[in-house]
């Protein structure tokens, strides 16, 4: 019970300070320089990883399997998976052809989902080149979609913090492995995600 | 309301008012408190200056004490030299880099050596107050705004060190080094947006 408190206090500190951080990037208050530019910039930021469900689950699926995996894994997949992302963008803001990405993105839906279906205890550094790799076909996919943000500071707050939040989502999730019914219901998690994968990935390929 | 949400409300309060959110000239407010307000409405100069609050937290007692000294400092000198001189280099790119390496410091969690430490805190501290020097203009008092924007980097460093202790350590540090994985990740992509130093 103490530890279960311990975790919502976290939680809940957590989110005061992204409320807090949110309120001091609102429109209304950025108007300082930019004005607009600003509002776009973050809107879309905010909105792109959330515009596509492949997108989506992946994020939450590896925030599950860090959970599942454990110290130092539990941090340590959130830490990559943004920094390589990024990267990953850059290289798609500078078009460098990348082929099949999107068949990289919906099988990154499959192969994590897996993961978390099976409770797969790869190893650190497995589960950080799993992790990097489908990072750079996210990052990418970001990228190459938006070579030119309103404002890029904006765009890259935004886009960042949404996709941090969907990992915390998934560290959530994967929290619930202390109890059965929980760890079950988190191995269910990623069964939907990887069917809801295959389904994309077929997509792709067919 | 609990006391936990009243900062949230604090916060809220002090950057929703339409006023605040004009920069430069302020009426109605203060130069002193201009130079306040403008790092932490605008989103260049935020970002950077939670990194260092961060990064201070994350140190050890010594190192936060010189960068409680150093960072209120070094955004003194960047801003009277922003205010007096046109940038040589690019201030802008410069303080984007600057954020990466205060990103991945802080995802690394690693404990600096007291004078790297200080060198990585310097640098956005340096063009955050340069940025903010170069906007001065001569309807304002210089001295009153570089003031207040010491001042909320005086602060900013002691939340940072102030709210890290609070925290039990495990949660602490894994906080820490996501944050820092985000901070660094804007970082590059305002880079890759931004282009280069040109």
């Amino acid at each position: 019970m103490r530890i279960r408190l311990h975790v919502l206090t976290v939680f809940a500190r957590l989110v005061r300070a992204i409320l807090s951080l949110a309120l001091v990037l609102l429109p209304s208050a950025a108007d300082a320089h930019t004005g607009a530019e600003v509002t776009v910039g973050l809107w879309s930021g905010m909105l792109h990883p959330l515009t596509g469900l492949d997108h989506t689950m992946a994020m939450v699926a590896v925030g599950i399997w860090g959970a599942q995996l454990g110290r130092p894994a539990i941090w340590l997949l959130p830490v990559t998976f943004p920094l390589v992302m990024a990267l990953g963008g850059v290289v798609g803001i500078r078009q460098v052809p990348f082929p099949f990405v999107e068949v990289g993105i919906a099988a990154s839906a499959v192969v994590l989902g897996a993961m978390v279906l099976g409770a797969v205890r790869a190893s650190l550094p497995v589960a950080t080149a799993v992790v990097g790799f489908f990072a750079v076909c996210h990052g990418y996919a970001h990228g190459a979609e938006l070579p030119h943000a309103a404002n890029p500071f904006a765009y890259g707050v935004g886009f960042v913090l949404v996709t941090g939040l969907l990992h915390v989502c998934g560290i959530a999730i994967g929290l619930l492995k202390r109890w059965p019914a929980g760890a079950l219901a988190m191995r269910a998690c990623g069964a939907v995600i990887g069917v809801a994968g295959l389904y994309l990935l077929g997509g792709h390929l067919g | 309301m609990t006391g936990g949400w009243r900062p949230c409300a604090a916060v809220a309060g002090g950057v929703l008012v339409p006023s605040a959110a004009h920069a430069h000239p302020m009426p109605g407010v203060s130069d002193f408190y201009a130079g306040m307000l403008h790092p932490i409405v605008t989103v260049e100069f935020v970002i950077p200056l939670v990194a260092l609050g961060l990064l201070a937290g994350q140190q050890g007692r010594g190192t936060a004490l010189a960068l409680l000294l150093a960072v209120p400092m070094a955004l003194v000198v960047g801003a009277a030299a922003g205010l007096g001189w046109s940038a040589p280099f690019p201030v802008p790119w410069l303080n984007n880099l600057s954020i990466v390496m205060c990103g991945i410091a802080l995802a690394g969690a690693w404990l600096l050596p007291r004078p790297v430490a200080v060198a990585i805190g310097v640098l956005p501290a340096l063009t955050v107050g340069w940025l903010n020097g170069a906007e001065i203009d001569e309807s304002m008092s210089a001295f009153r705004f570089v003031g207040g924007v010491a001042l909320v980097g005086f602060i900013v460093i002691v939340c940072g060190v102030g709210g890290l202790r609070r925290l039990e350590v495990f949660w602490k540090d894994m906080a820490v080094r996501v944050l820092g994985s985000w901070i660094a990740a804007v970082g590059i992509l305002v880079l890759g947006l931004g282009s280069g130093p040109s």
